[in-house]
């Protein structure tokens, strides 16, 4: 079961949906292929997210061959009130409040939402899987303070703290020593402040029973070291949960920065991003349905599609899950 | 400058926008000058007399007042109960930019070197329960030393009353004693001014100078926060719910204010007619929800905020509705602020192709279009009207004229950088940094001031950040300032050319920390003329020095003005009202009557 | 038992000061606008802000202003004043307590009459049309944000502004107490967009472990004994496919209590979720201070109540 909201609940302490998971040691990849490609629904989610790649990729010649370029305006699509007009056949998803493309710009806005997905995904799983490791391998002290932090990181009302982080972020050079810049930077460091705690516990709790097996047993007793064991014994084993949480995951996060640029701290214009389009159509919702309609729905399909894509990598590397 | 609300909508609510309201405001001389402010829409009703007396009147508003107390108020939306709960020196009959005697007897007398004021205040007027007794100069004298008190936290003391001999440079948590106020009588108060200043009596018409009982509120003014909002007394006709001991119980933050009728409260020594027994504010509300309300008579008014454009645009093409709204000019405009300071906008040419470029017309449009106001040319807007607009060679004086409807002209503009130096005509130096909204419509008319320059080869970063933090954080400080700030503008606290132009473009008000000089605009000449201007008693004299000072910041391209606003308020068809032209269309309630 | 529970509310209490530190830290370190300025205003004189910045403490260094929050908020329960209209931020949270309470239990009510049944359903059957058809649509659900839904149920069913006029609109919640029948018109549509991605979640839970319930071997035994399905599914398979299910609900209560912000924002409910977020547009460091901790505190709290709850319940937990 992919749980993938936003709202407030993306926070859950023991994270039970993904718990159904059991390892699944070394499953040949040929198995997951096979019963992958049956997954029809799941099959067609990878399609669609094929797609959604190349337009991003392609976003500017598709743009500037079916519509304009994201960032030119067009005040004489703009009635004397400044209300936009709707879809036509030279701006296929109509325009928005300053006369821009809508549909150029939503083809933009998966540049974003497949950026963020990736960056954030790749980052917050690395730093879950690292210290879920640690923590689960060498317990005691390490242990305590990691599980204690990934406590600390969850009694926060999750939205608020990525505001918080985001907010602070989003001035002038930005923060932590202007490492961090305004914009992509700060979405993906707010995500990955509060993402990698779900990993993070699921690999050490992976980690404490992996460590009592005989294989491990085995190679501390022949003299390996630490850091060999958890790099070349336990890592191996944690592969397919490791990409099933990562497929999960992406669809939290794309939602989570639409979510903050939604709120104003995200990306930063002229970029188009799916969140801060829906923000801007709020107060013309009536009028301009177009606005809010093309970008939330493209939000909805990647989410969707990566939330069924998640669904099928799951049941395909664990079959005996019951979706 | 007051603070005025945007237009709120979705998750923009809740953010104190841009600037002040208008107030009207004549010279201390007796110059009359003419109220141009027009109303549109709606023919000019006054009803003085009349209006049908009891019920109840309901505004509805957005976000909250910023403070009760009269001596902390500084926001029009606040302004509409401050000025019917409480009796300033002066106050304005809706429908006039000139104020008139409100608590005084009669308008002041400015001696002939202008250092000293004289005012006479009405007798028996009588603060309303628990305090009852009558109101003396004494109780205006603490009124205006409270406002040098950081506990009540004042934002223009300083600005209009500082020029009171022996007013406190330093601000503290104490009511000073300042020994400029003099009371030789219960009924006479007399202010000695350090100079002769042009505004000084303008200024007598701020809530500031609105009676406070020292006996009853020094308890309340004590620590670091005063807490007299909440115990407050009123003069006026109608006085905010409160209990026995004075405890205010009609404020519910957010959610409503509620004014009853003042019981001490003298018609006889008043002009206002306080028709409605009952006034409540509602607050919380969307503003197409709360403008179908009033559409349909569950409310009287709108209080913080415009009709959205899309209701603006239905009501004005119904003929059984247009006549519900009005337009009320502001004193005041928006405008793009260019960092004189730093390069490339310390170069005069480079700022003259910014003017030519900006697309006025289109930035406009990110405001609801001609709707909204006029695309202003200059500083000091039309409804000043013979104060300055006039002198300052009114609309006429357009100096980056184009010709396409004020979209931006790249011929002009390249000419200007090819002055400059850039032999293509096209800006070929280092990007440029705006800092503007995250919300619209300022992020939108930022976009377009972005596209603008793009136009001639200026690439803009622009960062996005809550309006609060444009202004507190980047604009305001100008060790961060950017080089273009997009969003911000300023409106006069009345109709004196000074309250308009002094702020923002003096180089002596160039200040580390809540600067509003955002062009940083240090021109010893401007300089110079503006500090001759504010002494000028002769008001004729001082409109033209000012109508010259706006042509030469306008042409100096510190600052690009776009936009001279008028700002909507819709009544409801079940209630009868007066055009309130002072204070930014707020409704007068002391003026309005359930029909 | 006694000292589990004393260590895990010690533990809560903790988790709260950590909380409170670090959104001291975020917030009060990288403020987003200044807050002296803010309430000075524009016209102000340099003296007064100056003045404003010391009377907010705001001259301090960040631990002394730490120090003197947490003395007020242990000795007198107070949160502090607004920086914005010096309003008591207790008091304001607590006005605001019953506009969320109000989203959250009608959202809690809707997405459990919704999601449970349309779980049970299609566990008795999983693979039917049915089946996938409901959980088909649960997945869309979940990947729809909710202030995407938001808009779109303003667009079509609210008065004033939507295709069909149904229900009440963005920004006309009214308390119960002023006008129930306004109060429950305003709400219907929060409401549904609230529990839709809650009751799709669930609906899912409730599938997966009912399905996984039945294939053990007390239900077995149950069928072999002769019982009809319906009453092997509510008396067996229910009870124990449930309970994880009501504790992950007593946890999104508490989580909601904090403030369903993204639903208060776009329905322009007066709530708590609200207020933190105009705290966060407007500085309001106090009031950011004070909604983190509340909502943090109800997380926490949850969290402490569902364990206790299960040490009692689940003889297996050990209280180590």
């Amino acid at each position: 079961m992919s749980a993938v909201r936003d709202e407030e609940q993306l926070h859950r302490e023991g994270a039970a949906d993904f718990v159904a998971i059991e390892i699944v040691g070394r499953t040949p990849w040929e198995l997951f292929w096979v019963r992958f490609k049956r997954d029809r629904v799941a099959f067609v989610a990878l399609g669609f997210i094929v797609l959604l790649v190349l337009v991003a990729i392609f976003a500017g010649p598709i743009s500037s061959a079916l519509g304009h370029p994201p960032d030119a305006q067009y005040p004489n699509k703009l009635d004397l009130f400044g209300t936009p007009t709707g879809p036509s056949s030279s701006f296929l998803f109509g325009v928005d409040q300053i006369g821009r493309d809508v549909f150029s710009r939503v083809l933009y806005g998966a540049q974003v939402s497949l950026e963020v997905a990736l960056i954030a995904t790749v980052i917050s799983v690395t730093i879950g899987v690292v210290l879920g490791m640690v923590a689960g391998y060498f317990r005691g002290w390490v242990d305590t303070v990691i599980s204690r932090l990934i406590d600390v990181t969850l009694a926060f009302p999750i939205l608020l703290l990525a505001l918080g982080i985001a907010s602070a972020c989003s001035l002038g050079n930005g923060c932590v020593a202007g490492l961090v810049h305004p914009g992509l930077g700060t979405v993906i460091v707010a995500i990955v402040v509060i993402n990698w705690t779900y990993i993070g516990r699921i690999i050490r709790g992976q980690v404490l029973s992996l460590r009592e097996k005989e294989f491990i047993e085995a190679a501390r007793a022949g003299g390996a070291r630490s850091r060999t064991i958890i790099f070349r014994e336990i890592l191996p084993n944690l592969v397919a949960p490791i990409v099933v949480y990562s497929t999960l995951i992406i669809p939290q996060n794309i939602l989570l920065e639409a979510a903050l640029s939604y709120l104003g701290v995200g990306i930063q214009p002229p970029r188009a991003s799916w969140g801060q389009m829906l923000a801007d159509a709020t107060s013309i919702y009536s009028t301009a349905w177009w606005y809010f309609a093309f970008p939330g729905g493209a939000l909805l399909l990647t989410v969707l599609a990566f939330n069924l894509l998640g669904d099928g990598v799951r049941d395909a590397l664990d079959p005996r899950t019951t979706t | 400058m007051r603070r005025r609300t945007a237009v709120v909508a979705g998750i923009a609510a809740g953010a104190l926008a841009f600037v002040a309201a208008g107030c009207g405001g004549g010279g201390s001389s007796s110059s009359s000058g003419s109220s141009s402010g027009g109303v549109q829409g709606a023919s000019h009703t006054l009803v003085q007399s009349g209006g049908k007396k009891g019920g109840t009147i309901t505004i509805l508003s957005n976000g909250d007042v910023d403070h009760l107390d009269p001596g902390a108020a500084y926001y029009q939306f606040t302004y509409a109960i401050t000025y019917v709960t409480q009796r300033p020196l002066l106050a304005y009959k809706p429908n006039s930019i000139q104020p008139v005697p409100d608590l005084a007897a009669s308008m002041p007398t400015v001696s002939a070197n202008g250092k000293t004021v004289t005012v006479h205040i009405r007798k028996g007027i009588k603060f309303s329960p628990p305090v009852n007794r009558e109101v003396t100069s004494a109780d205006v004298k603490y009124a205006i030393e409270r406002g040098f008190d950081a506990a009540v936290g004042n934002g223009y003391a300083g600005a209009y009353f500082g020029v009171i001999q022996g007013a406190p440079k330093n601000i503290g948590n104490s009511v000073p004693s300042i020994s400029g106020i003099q009371t030789p009588n219960k009924y006479t108060i007399v202010f000695k001014l350090s100079q002769p200043s042009g505004i000084f009596v303008s200024a007598l018409q701020e809530p500031l100078t609105a009676p406070v009982p020292a006996e009853y509120a020094r308890k309340f003014d004590k620590g670091k926060s005063s807490s007299y909002g909440d115990h407050q007394v009123a003069t006026g006709p109608y006085m905010v719910q409160n209990n026995a001991s004075g405890k205010i119980t009609g404020y519910t933050p957010g959610r409503q204010i509620v004014l009853v009728r003042n019981p001490n409260w003298n018609p006889k020594t008043s002009w206002r007619p306080a028709y409605a027994d009952k006034i409540v504010f509602r607050e919380g509300f969307d503003p197409t929800v709360a403008t179908k309300q009033i559409l349909n008579g569950q409310a009287d008014a709108n209080g913080d905020f415009p009709p959205p454009a899309a209701q603006l645009k239905s009501i004005t093409s119904n003929s059984s509705q247009k006549g519900l709204l009005e337009f009320t000019p502001t004193p005041g405009s928006r405008f793009v602020a260019l960092n004189v300071q730093k390069p490339p906008f310390n170069n005069k040419y480079v700022r003259m192709a910014v003017a030519y470029i900006l697309d006025r017309n289109s930035m406009r449009l990110t405001r609801g279009g001609a709707i909204d106001g006029d695309i202003a040319t200059h500083f000091i807007s039309p409804d000043f009207g013979s104060h300055g607009f006039i002198q300052a060679g009114g609309f006429g004086f357009d100096p980056f004229k184009t010709a396409n409807n004020d979209s931006g002209d790249v011929a002009k503009a390249q000419a200007m950088l090819k002055k400059a130096g850039f032999k293509s005509g096209k800006y070929s130096g280092p990007q440029v940094t705006q800092v503007a909204d995250n919300s619209p419509p300022g992020s939108n008319t930022a976009a377009v001031v972005a596209n603008s320059l793009a136009k001639i080869g200026m690439k803009v970063k622009t960062i996005s950040v809550q309006h609060s933090a444009m202004y507190t954080r980047f604009c305001g400080v100008p060790k961060n300032a950017p080089n273009i700030c997009p969003n911000v503008g300023w409106i006069a606290d009345f109709h004196e050319p000074q309250a308009d132009l002094d702020a923002n473009f003096n180089g002596k008000n160039i200040l580390p920390a809540n600067n509003v000089n955002w062009s940083q605009l240090n021109d010893p000449k401007i300089n110079a003329l503006m500090e001759k201007a504010k002494v000028e008693l002769n008001s004729e004299k001082r409109w033209s020095e000012w109508g010259q000072i706006d042509k030469l910041i306008t042409e100096s391209a510190a600052a690009i003005p776009w936009i001279w606003e008028k700002s909507p308020t819709l009544y409801s068809p079940k209630v009868t009202h007066a055009s309130e032209l002072w204070n930014g269309g707020e409704p007068d309630v002391s003026f309005m009557s359930v029909k | 038992m006694g000292a589990y529970i004393v260590r895990r509310v010690l533990w809560a209490i903790l988790l709260l000061l950590v909380v409170s530190f670090l959104t001291f830290v975020i917030f009060n370190v990288f403020p987003s606008a200044d807050p002296a300025a803010l309430r000075a205003g524009r016209n102000a004189t340099p003296a007064l802000v100056e003045q404003i910045r010391r009377n907010l403490g705001l001259d301090k260094p960040f631990y002394t202003q730490y120090w003197n929050y947490l003395k007020g908020l242990v000795t007198h329960f107070n949160l502090g004043y607004s920086y914005y209209n010096s309003e008591s931020v207790k008091s304001e949270i607590f006005s605001r307590l019953p506009a969320t309470i109000s989203v959250t239990v009608g959202g809690f009510i809707v997405w459990m009459l919704i999601g449970i049944p349309v779980g049970i359903v299609s566990a008795i059957r999983p693979r039917s049309i049915l089946d996938r058809v409901m959980m088909g649509g649960s997945l869309v659900a979940i990947s729809a944000p909710v202030y995407f839904l938001g808009l779109v149920s303003l667009f079509l069913f609210a008065k004033g502004t939507g295709q069909l006029q149904w229900f009440g609109a963005a920004g006309s919640y009214v308390p119960i107490t002023q006008n129930p029948g306004t109060w429950f018109d305003s709400l219907i549509l929060p409401w549904l967009t609230l529990a839709a991605a809650f009751a799709a979640f669930y609906a899912r839970m409730t599938r997966g472990n009912l399905i996984e319930t039945m294939h053990e071997d007390y239900i077995r035994t149950a069928r072999a004994k002769g019982l009809r399905e319906s009453k092997v599914i509510s008396k067996h398979g229910l009870r124990a496919a449930l309970t994880p299910i009501v504790t992950m609900a007593g946890m999104d209560i508490g989580l909601l209590l904090g403030g369903a912000i993204l639903t208060e924002i776009v329905f322009n409910i007066p709530g708590i979720g609200r207020y933190a977020y105009d705290a966060i547009v407007n500085s309001d460091l106090p009031a950011i201070q004070g909604t983190v901790l509340f909502g943090a505190f109800f997380i926490v709290f949850a969290n402490l109540a569902v364990d206790i709850l299960y040490a009692f319940l689940d003889p297996r937990v050990t209280y180590g």
